[in-house]
């Protein structure tokens, strides 16, 4: 399998191939070998996230039995105190009876959709320290507790280093920002040398929740995983569109499924558009940018911030840009990320993230009940499942219950479903007919609208075929003999031709 | 003061949560297993995530630990806390109503449904109007344009 090792010190990146299964030692070997100094390979150690070193039981006990697997990307030093070990910060707030007994990064690779796939990757976050512990459980309003996504970060864009920005995060006691903490990190990250523009802002804010959803971005041409560093290479960089894909379904050197991410700015607003590449739809999302910016620099300035304090004083201070930033995230996540990924999965085969088709069919119908007729209605012209669904005689019939009161026992032939239709049209006539007759007692002097004293004032129309025709229909029995022909003069002999026979 | 007895749940991650029985034994289908007697050493949940799990746990802690009294401030606390619950994403929410089918939480699987049905129905009136506000935006944008590009074309 493939790995990425990188230098601690000089933060220079190897790639290495390593057989199947290797253990710790082998992977010292082929990396000493790579090593342009030659050091011994036994002073060198490994990490995942440059704090805790990674140690087998046993010397051949293979590092894929320690969660390490194809793609990932882990430090090496030669110092052997090269990483330091975390301190387990501090208690939670307030015992509260619900303690995770072991750490809780785990969840946070469970968040993404496409999780399935992702089980052999688990066991990584057991490794690293404890100190992330206590940032989930609050009593907090569950949007904070949405997915502790710090950590998502490693695992997903594997290019990305965090560490920083981490720290930062993990040290927020209480009410931390858990979408904003995960928003700040890829901040720190991509906006480093430059000075944020504010599209920039939207642009990675953007590109954070497709990350958080298990996306990674991709060069379209070469099908090769893009580094994250390369925001800041072209100065349009937020004009052009970007694609993205997951990590399952990358094959090298084959063709790869991928979504397209464009933005277009209309003045204060920005939309953003996704679709899978030779698929049909695009999903659409439009974001105020006036509104938003402020709030992403809030969460932007509070990169690198440190210590409890701080979130203290955060507390009061920005709860609001905390909603409006939680409205964003909702919003592009609904938006954008979750029909491209099911789009994406559907194309490549993968299971499905959750949605509302993927529900079983008892709960759909569960649903289906809180829902009025009309609704019911609407939700069967979706697809031929839902049609299904939605017609169920005892849906309609409690539905029919629910609207029209009583049943009164008619024509017991017709599904309830017809019933219904039938009431409701009856329904909708007669408050046509009531509207109208309404409008005209209580209308004022209008000149396009008949008089209604008998003599019709209607402008246009056949007021000479059908006198009789005002806008509440025949006013009394047709004079005459009923419709006539414009072209027919009644009662007229033509020179005598009418009657003869020819010649 | 004795600690009321705990129940330890485990899913399929591995974790562990240890909560008080009280809470335990709101959704259903853990109050049987109790009474069954398969509690005891922890309760496998073995398709429920951590991060769905800790929710669930949240919302039936705040359940239970409300009291049950006809106190305004205490039922519209209630009612608050329920109304930022479900406002999480999509993907959460059905991850949610999964596990919570499971467990057999009946007031908490009321409450996603009605979120659900909401969803399905459209948009409330609210965000009705901001569609249209932002709409009348975008079509007086339009017009301007036209005007100018016509300006230009000095027609």
């Amino acid at each position: 399998m493939k790995l990425r090792l990188r230098s601690v010190e000089t933060k220079e990146t190897l790639k290495i191939e390593t057989p199947n299964p290797c253990s710790l030692q082998q992977l010292r070997e082929l990396v000493s070998q790579k090593l342009p100094s030659a050091s011994t390979s036994s002073t060198i150690h490994f990490s995942l996230n440059r704090k805790d070193q990674l140690t087998t039981e046993s010397s051949l006990e293979s590092i894929q039995s320690i969660g390490i697997t194809s793609g990932d990307l882990i430090y090496f030093t030669t110092n052997p105190n090269g990483f330091s070990t975390a301190p387990v910060s501090r208690q939670s707030q307030n015992p509260q009876t619900v303690i995770p007994a072991s750490s809780k990064q785990d969840e946070t690779l469970n968040t993404v959709a496409s999780e399935k796939v992702r089980q052999s990757q688990n066991p990584q976050t057991v490794i690293p320290a404890s100190s992330k512990q206590d940032e989930t459980l609050n009593t907090v309003a569950s949007e904070k507790v949405d997915s502790g996504d710090n950590s998502n970060a490693e695992e997903i864009a594997e290019s990305m280093e965090i560490e920083d920005g981490e720290s930062s995060a993990i040290n927020e006691v209480g009410k931390s920002f858990s979408v904003p903490g995960f928003l700040r990190k890829v901040f720190t990250e991509e906006l480093r040398d430059s000075d944020g523009l504010n599209r920039k802002l939207l642009r990675v804010a953007v590109h954070a929740v497709l990350l958080e959803s298990g996306f990674v971005e991709i060069d379209p041409a070469s099908n090769v995983l893009k580094d994250g560093n390369n925001f800041g290479v072209k100065d349009n960089w937020y004009l052009a569109s970007v694609h993205y894909t997951l990590p399952e379904i990358i094959v090298p050197g084959g063709n790869v499924e991928t979504v397209k991410i464009k933005f277009q700015n209309l003045g204060k607003y920005c939309k953003v558009y996704g679709s899978l590449i030779n698929g049909t739809m695009v999903h659409s999302v439009l974001v105020d940018e006036d509104k938003l910016v402020p709030f992403l620099n809030v969460v932007w300035a509070n990169c690198g911030a440190v210590v409890a304090t701080m979130a203290e004083n955060n507390e009061i201070a920005n709860v609001e840009p905390e909603k409006q930033v939680f409205e964003f995230w909702r919003k592009i996540k609904d938006g954008i990320s979750l029909p491209l990924l099911i789009d994406l999965c559907e194309k490549a085969g993968l299971q499905v993230p959750p949605c509302f088709m993927q529900l079983p069919t008892e709960l759909k119908l569960k649903i289906l009940e809180s829902l009025s007729g009309v609704e019911i209605a609407k939700v069967s012209c979706v697809c031929s499942e839902l049609r299904y669904l939605a017609s169920s005689d005892d849906l309609w019939k409690q539905k029919y219950i629910e609207q029209f009161g009583n049943v009164a026992g008619l024509n017991s032939g017709t599904g309830f479903k017809t019933r219904f239709a039938n009431s409701w049209e009856a329904n909708k006539r007669r408050k046509i007919a009531g509207r109208s007759a309404a409008s005209i007692m209580g209308r004022r002097r209008n000149p396009f609208a008949p008089s209604g004293m008998g003599f019709p004032r209607i402008i246009g129309g056949d007021y000479d075929l059908f006198p009789n025709l005002g806008p509440r229909g025949l006013v009394g029995l047709p004079q005459g003999r009923g419709p006539r022909l414009r072209n027919v003069i009644p009662d007229c002999n033509l020179g005598g031709f009418a009657g003869s026979n020819g010649l | 003061m004795s600690f009321s007895k705990t129940i330890m749940l485990r899913n399929y991650d591995g974790e562990t949560f240890v909560v008080d029985e009280v809470v335990a034994v709101e959704p259903q289908t853990i109050e049987h297993m109790i009474e069954d007697g398969c509690a005891n050493t922890s309760i496998p949940l073995p398709n429920i995530t951590s991060k769905i799990l800790s929710k669930v746990i949240e919302h039936c802690k705040k359940h239970v630990e409300t009291p049950n009294s006809n106190e305004k401030d205490a039922k519209a606390d209630l009612k608050s806390f329920d109304f930022d619950f479900v406002k999480a994403d999509q993907g959460t929410l059905f991850d949610l109503i999964l596990a919570v089918n499971y467990l057999n939480i009946k007031g908490l699987l009321d409450l996603i449904y009605q979120t659900i049905a909401d969803m399905i129905k459209g948009k409330t009136p609210e965000e009705e109007e901001e569609m249209r506000r932002v709409n009348a935006w975008v079509f007086s944008c339009f017009v301007g344009v036209t005007c100018l590009y016509f300006k230009s074309k000095k027609i």
